[in-house]
């Protein structure tokens, strides 16, 4: 249960080295007396990169590439098999991908499992390095605030990086992956009575604070079609920054959720759970930077917005004609209101925008934002834009593109296009999830300053063209599958 | 090391902040000493962060930085120092790291120097880590002493059983100690019970490898007992170990659980205590944490009969279905969920029933390639073989078809076809194999960038399930669709369509009449000939050579024929033409059955090597060469020496003459230096023999240029005998101007027909290989050395006529070259021997064709007296390596020049 490397690489075939990596010399040599000559090593960082790159699908993305599509190659995701010179490869290499940055790592793993020839018939529950992984990822990720546009680290930031690596992974052994805790562990607490918990290795000496934030997201996909039913998923993440006294603290508090709880997943620092119809009190240890508990409420079923999206092609000109309504009782003050008509590949110009309300413009080149403002009408709670764009081919469209992207000579691919709805909500959840404050509870402390945020937001909203024709099919045959079961 | 490896040591120092330091060095014990240096600086806080950064990148690179045991050695006392010098200063921070840096340095020593040369030291630092521990709450020390337990646990993984004398104290240890050491403490506990358990050392672990940790460490056992006779008291350190779990990490607890439920796989007895773990099913439940999921997970896997009940039970399948669909997580960890449900549900069908969503198997909207490919290979997997199986099945492909459909994508293809691969795999039926071609054939008449997916998976079913019919029904139908005169190929496409036709004409599964006639029809025709790229021309003639090859040419021998023809009159390329003409007066010329021992006898025929051409590349380019060139000493090998050399008067006055004349004849000749051609390690005895191998050089223009080495046959016996291989070559330079140079090699041979081409070593010249010693003119052959002589000291003085006249065409300067005189002496006979005219006591003279140099020593250190022209400066330079900077200068002089 070691690493044998983590690596931050970027989202971009042109960043041919990685901005972090770290190998483990040690974990390395007792790999290589394990595997003898089975052993593959850890190629240079370039190597590694274009080897990385190609697996995911960066390097020649329109093309058939043996090693990586073939269909016989045994899906063992989250791991990536990757591939190397001189038929050799890499695995396990478990990759998570946050804000255009791949985080890497390669746990070690028992040899049988490396070397079995056909890995069809592996399992990653056998292999609980690999969840190890992921969690120092996690950690990793957390650690410094990385973008998708850097193409290198400063030394302060790298030093940071292997800071948080030789305290929390020493000789990659992952012992604690939360950054937040890691100067604590440095110069924790003297000579105490009790046991202090490593996750509290610092005692906090004055007022008691606990500070909750629920994140709501609703994610959803409008069609307009009679055939095809639209999806929503209403989800949220309850996160808690406290700091509070005593050695062992713990703190309670109460999630509400008026329709009804469900698909409450919880952080390991939650000790339990008592639930009633509409209720969920958790008690739980102080687990900063990660979030309390996840939830997803499937019973909500009707979006918040309601979207209707036309767009007709003429060849190069298009007419489209945009709908949105606010249902009835949701909060009417919007941080952000903003709808994105993207036309990848495509070079738009507007000739003739018409919005009932806010403004049209056009950004990168290629996608149409129609800014709505921080409210709907207040008596319609309902908005409408038509506008007619010109659009024009990007002249350095390659022709690896134009391969995959089938027949290029025709506009009638443009129509298959949706619409992307973007809002943010202060101090609401679409949901009417919330915490009540009063019933924020700390076991060593008797009073305690609390505080309770909360916001929505949209997160893949989009609304298809209903003139065009829509990437999901009607209907799963779910009696038949149920019928095969209970036989 | 290799490139790569300096290139990111390189990296890692500029990444830290210490690009400074590779600056000043040129070998990795003086990057070692700089390093040193700055470690053992004078203290202070702005120091602090530069010692840190060496220590950790001395912990990165411990195995590009060691030697000898004697870089071990100074390493660590140098880290002692830094060590101690913290203790008074309190840096936690840089105490760990050193502790860090130390356990990696020594554990690498293992593997760079001989194990006995660092028993000590291993020793020592042992004992040293086991020191720390013991002071328990110590409040100075803390994360140092977690860290020497982590040193500890590296130690013990790396020589399993190595510390298991120490379990009691380590265990008092534990128990006693308050702060946030505690945890590391038990990890090193936990770890090494349950190493204790192990029945015996693997062979292929780090222990078994070094006899001296295995055998003469005084606090190694040498019989393992402790297995048997166990820790009278373990039980008891179980509980403790499991009562303090909450107080760890998740991370940490999770780590020693899996410790634990190692030890009970390995001593069933200890199960009767798996109730202990029962606590951590109940706590990590309903968790997302994917580590502390899967402690439950594997619990229920390995003990589950012991402590799971059917509500425990339920629990997880529920948490499993949850955190595999939850829209919080993010894909991977979804996926990785979905993977152990997938476990699950195959060890335990029965747990289907209690999944009261089935709907929960088919992937959703917002699920992306891989999870449609997981959730249906679960699905596959779950549901038994039959005709409804399969239906339902292939109902749930629609999906991914309608979004292929919609958007091409590579991901999506190779996902389609994994799951068509698993579910013919999992449930071969009679609907199974009617449909997936279907499926697959309608698909690629869509979209025809599908066709390498579709064709990997005809290969790849052939290989596993000879006798299905699949392979052959879906390229039946492919080249079916594709000959019809509405087939929606371009140009731009075409070539995927002769990939199709290929398969099928090498399955020996449709009749060529039918594709030749396509050709005829719509390809080779005069419009379209002209249009075709070389690459499709080749794979056009490619398939008609299979043809031949595979089928008997009667029954389309017409076709073909007129195939042939009309590509011969269409195209125009001539190398697709000559190819054209070979196969047409092979076909009409040849009985059918001399065709086939012409075409598919490899080793007879010189179209064997046909089969490369089937791929677009037809030549393979080797990353890595196998061969390397590389240059001979300097050998004498003038005939002049066969001569006895007897006396002769010289007429001083013509020698000028003559010589200027000969100057012009001897230019013309080509100068030969003497190479080695060897192989690399990266040579296999398989990859020969090596046939016609050519080595091409890529000289500057203006440099001159230098003959191709042609070799007709060259191989070797076996890998161990590498005399066997080395050839000597003559590499022939035409110079015009011989300037130093840096020359491409590269090398193009053949090995079992395949064409290969790589890039070998560049061959770097210098100026002493182009110098050649004064020539002699023929008719005082007999009397060379009397003719040089005198022919020196005739070029000296008019070299000194010319320096003091006003043109000042020749240069007068002195420079010291910073080399004893016996080893400049020692020096020029080596490299320069042929080039010698004269050895006087004291005095070195020396004479080169082009060049005359005449060097005069003092007792210790060399003083040239040097009237020469500057290029013999840069060649002595080269030899006896005066500073760089002179270097540079003259060598930018010479370029002016």
């Amino acid at each position: 249960m070691r690493l044998r490397a983590v690596w931050i690489i970027a989202v971009n075939k042109e960043v041919s080295l990685p901005l972090f990596s770290r190998q483990f010399s040690t974990v390395e040599t007792c790999c290589k007396s394990m595997f003898g000559d089975e052993y593959v090593g850890i190629p240079p960082d370039e190597s590694f990169v274009k080897a990385l790159h190609t697996e995911v699908g960066l390097i020649d993305a329109g093309t058939f590439v043996e090693s990586r599509d073939r269909c016989n190659k045994p899906a063992l995701y989250p791991t990536l098999e990757v591939s190397l010179k001189e038929n050799k490869s890499l695995w396990p290499v478990v990759v998570l991908e946050n804000h255009g940055l791949m985080y890497c790592a390669m746990p070690l793993i028992p040899q049988e499992m490396v070397t079995q020839q056909d890995k069809s018939d592996i399992s990653v529950a056998d292999l609980p390095g690999i969840s190890m992984a992921v969690e120092a990822l996690t950690g990793l990720i957390q650690c410094v605030s990385l973008t998708a546009s850097m193409t290198s680290l400063t030394p302060a930031l790298t030093l940071k990086l292997h800071q948080f690596v030789n305290t929390c992974m020493p000789f990659g052994s992952v012992m604690c992956s939360n950054p937040a805790l890691m100067s604590q562990l440095i110069n924790p607490l003297g000579k105490a009575k009790a046991k202090q918990p490593l996750w509290n290795p610092v005692l906090h000496k004055g007022k008691s604070q606990v500070v909750i934030h629920v994140k709501e997201e609703v994610r959803c996909m409008q069609f307009n079609h009679s055939e095809v039913r639209d999806a929503i998923d209403v989800y949220g993440s309850v996160i808690c920054k406290s700091e509070v006294e005593g050695t062992v603290p713990e703190i309670c508090t109460t999630l509400v959720q008026p329709g009804g709880n469900g698909g409450l997943t919880v952080n390991p620092a939650v000790s339990s759970v008592e639930y009633t119809t509409t209720t969920s009190r958790l008690r739980f240890r102080p687990c900063n930077n990660q979030p309390l508990c996840h939830y997803t409420l499937p019973h909500l079923t009707e979006a918040p917005i309601y979207g209707a999206y036309r767009l007709r092609l003429n060849n190069s000109l298009a007419t489209l004609c945009m709908q949105l309504q606010l249902r009835a009782g949701i909060k009417n003050n919007f941080q952000q209101l903003e709808v994105q008509f993207p036309f990848p590949g495509l070079q738009v110009s507007i000739v003739r925008p018409s919005p009932s309300v806010g403004s049209v413009s056009v950004q990168s080149g290629s996608t149409l934002v129609w800014n709505i403002g921080s409210k709907f009408p207040t008596k319609s709670l309902g908005a409408t834009l038509n506008a007619v764009c010109k659009l024009r081919r990007k002249t350095e469209c390659s022709s690896e593109q134009q391969i995959d992207g089938g027949d290029v000579n025709g506009w009638e691919q443009y129509i298959n296009s949706c619409a992307l709805v973007l809002f943010k909500i202060a101090d609401y959840t679409y949901s009417g999830t919330r915490v009540d404050p009063q019933s924020i509870v700390v076991s060593t402390a008797p009073k305690v300053r609390c505080s309770v945020t909360s916001e929505c937001v949209s997160s893949q909203f989009k609304v298809w063209n209903s003139e065009g024709e829509v990437p999901v099919v009607a209907d799963m045959p779910v009696q038949e599958l149920q019928n095969l079961l209970i036989k | 090391m290799s490139e790569g490896d300096i290139s990111c040591l390189h990296r890692n120092l500029s990444s830290l902040g210490l690009g400074c330091v590779s600056e000043n060095t040129d070998t990795f014990s003086g990057l070692l000493d700089q390093l040193i240096k700055i470690l053992l600086e004078e203290k202070g806080s702005k120091k602090f962060t530069l010692k840190y950064n060496v220590a950790i990148f001395i912990e990165l690179e411990s195995a590009a930085l060691i030697f000898s045991a004697a870089d071990v050695e100074l390493i660590f006392a140098t880290f002692k120092n830094v060590f101690q010098d913290c203790t008074k200063e309190n840096y936690p921070f840089l105490q760990g790291q050193c502790l860090l840096s130390m356990t990696s340095v020594l554990m690498q020593a293992f593997e760079k120097v001989v194990e006995e040369e660092i028993t000590v030291l291993f020793t020592e630092h042992v004992e040293f880590l086991f020191s720390l521990i013991k002071q328990t709450n110590n409040v100075n020390n803390i994360h140092v002493r977690s860290i020497a337990a982590s040193c500890l646990s590296e130690i013990e993984l790396f020589f399993p059983q190595i510390l298991k004398d120490y379990v009691d104290s380590l265990y008092t240890a534990a128990v006693a100690e308050t702060s946030i050491a505690h945890q590391s403490y038990m990890s090193l506990l936990a770890l090494i019970i349950n190493h204790s358990f192990a029945d015996k050392i693997k062979a292929s672990s780090l222990r078994g490898k070094y006899l001296i940790v295995q055998q003469k460490y005084s606090f190694i056992p040498q019989e393992v007992d402790t297995a048997i006779m166990g820790y009278p008291d373990l039980k008891e350190m179980l509980s403790f170990l499991v009562d303090q779990l909450p107080l760890c990490s998740t991370e940490g607890a999770s780590w020693i659980a899996i410790q634990i439920i190692d030890m009970m796989l390995q001593r069933p007895d200890l199960q009767a205590s798996a109730q202990v773990l029962k606590p951590l099913v109940l706590h990590f439940s309903s968790t997302y944490s994917p580590l502390a999921a899967h402690v439950v997970f594997l619990l229920e896997k390995h003990l589950g009969h012991l402590i799971f009940q059917e509500k425990d039970m339920i629990q997880l399948l529920q948490q499993l279905l949850l955190n595999s669909s939850h829209p919080s997580m993010s894909p991977p960890v979804r996926l990785l969920f979905l993977d152990w449900l997938s476990d699950l549900l195959i060890r335990r069908p029965e747990k289907i029933n209690n999944i009261q969503n089935i709907c929960f198997f088919f992937p959703g909207s917002f699920d992306g390639p891989e999870t449609h490919l997981i959730k249906l290979k679960l699905l596959s997997s779950v549901l038994k073989i039959g005709k409804e199986s399969s239906g339902v099945l292939l109902q749930t492909l629609a999906s991914l078809q309608k979004q292929l459909k919609y958007k091409s994508s590579t991901k999506l293809k190779s996902a389609l076809v994994k799951v068509l691969y698993r579910f013919l795999c999992d449930h071969c039926t009679l609907v199974m194999c009617t449909e997936v071609p279907r499926i697959l054939v309608d698909i690629t008449m869509e979209d025809i960038s599908f066709t390498p997916y579709v064709l990997n998976f005809t290969q790849c079913v052939q290989d596993s399930f000879p006798k299905l019919s699949v392979p052959s029904c879906i390229l039946t139908s492919l080249v079916m669709e594709f000959t019809q005169p509405e087939s929606t190929a371009t140009l731009a496409t075409f070539h995927f369509v002769l990939d199709i036709f290929l398969m099928a004409i090498m399955q020996n599964i449709c009749q060529p009449k039918v594709i030749l006639n396509y050709l005829m029809k719509y390809v080779v025709c005069e419009e379209v000939c002209g249009l075709l790229n070389w690459t499709v021309g080749h794979q056009i003639l490619s398939l008609c050579y299979k043809m031949m090859s595979n089928y008997d040419t009667v029954e389309f021998f017409y076709e073909l024929c007129e195939v042939l023809k009309m590509f011969m009159a269409n195209c125009e390329d001539v190398d697709l033409f000559d190819r054209a003409h070979i196969y047409h007066s092979l076909l009409v010329s040849l009985s059918n059955k001399k065709l086939k021992e012409v075409l598919v006898s490899p080793k007879q025929s010189i179209m064997a090597s046909e089969n490369t051409l089937l791929s677009t590349s037809s030549i393979c380019r080797l990353d890595e060469p196998i061969l390397q060139l590389k240059k001979e000493k300097r050998v004498i090998y003038s005939t002049e020496q066969c001569i006895p050399e007897r006396i002769l008067d010289v007429p001083e006055a013509d020698i000028l003459q003559l010589h200027t004349r000969q100057l012009s004849f001897v230019a013309k000749k080509p100068l030969i230096i003497k190479g080695r051609l060897n192989t690399t390690s990266k040579f296999v005895v398989k990859l020969q023999p090596i046939q016609a191998l050519a080595i091409f050089f890529n000289a500057p223009e203006s440099w001159g240029r230098i003959e191709p080495i042609m070799i007709g046959h060259y191989t070797k016996k076996n890998s161990d005998d590498y005399s066997e291989l080395s050839h000597i070559v003559d590499i022939e330079c035409f110079l015009c101007k011989p300037y130093p140079a840096i020359i491409q090699v590269c090398a193009e041979f053949s090995i079992k027909n395949v064409c290969y081409v790589c890039n070998l070593e560049p061959l770097t010249l210098d100026l002493p290989h182009f110098f050649q010693p004064l020539p002699v003119h023929d008719e005082y052959i007999s009397a060379s050395t009397i003719w040089r002589r005198a022919l020196f000291s005739i070029l000296w003085d008019s070299l000194e006529e010319k320096s003091v006249t006003a043109e000042n065409t020749a240069f007068t300067s002195v420079c010291v070259l910073q080399q004893s005189r016996e080893g400049l002496k020692r020096k020029l006979s080596e490299e320069l021997e042929d080039c010698i005219v004269e050895d006087s006591k004291g005095q070195l003279l020396k004479s080169l064709h082009p060049f005359v140099c005449h060097c005069t020593c003092n007792n210790r250190k060399t003083t040239g007296q040097m009237k020469i022209s500057v290029f013999w400066v840069v060649a002595l330079c080269s030899l006896v390596y005066v500073n760089q900077r002179f270097r540079g200068h003259t060598a930018s002089v010479i370029r002016a020049f």
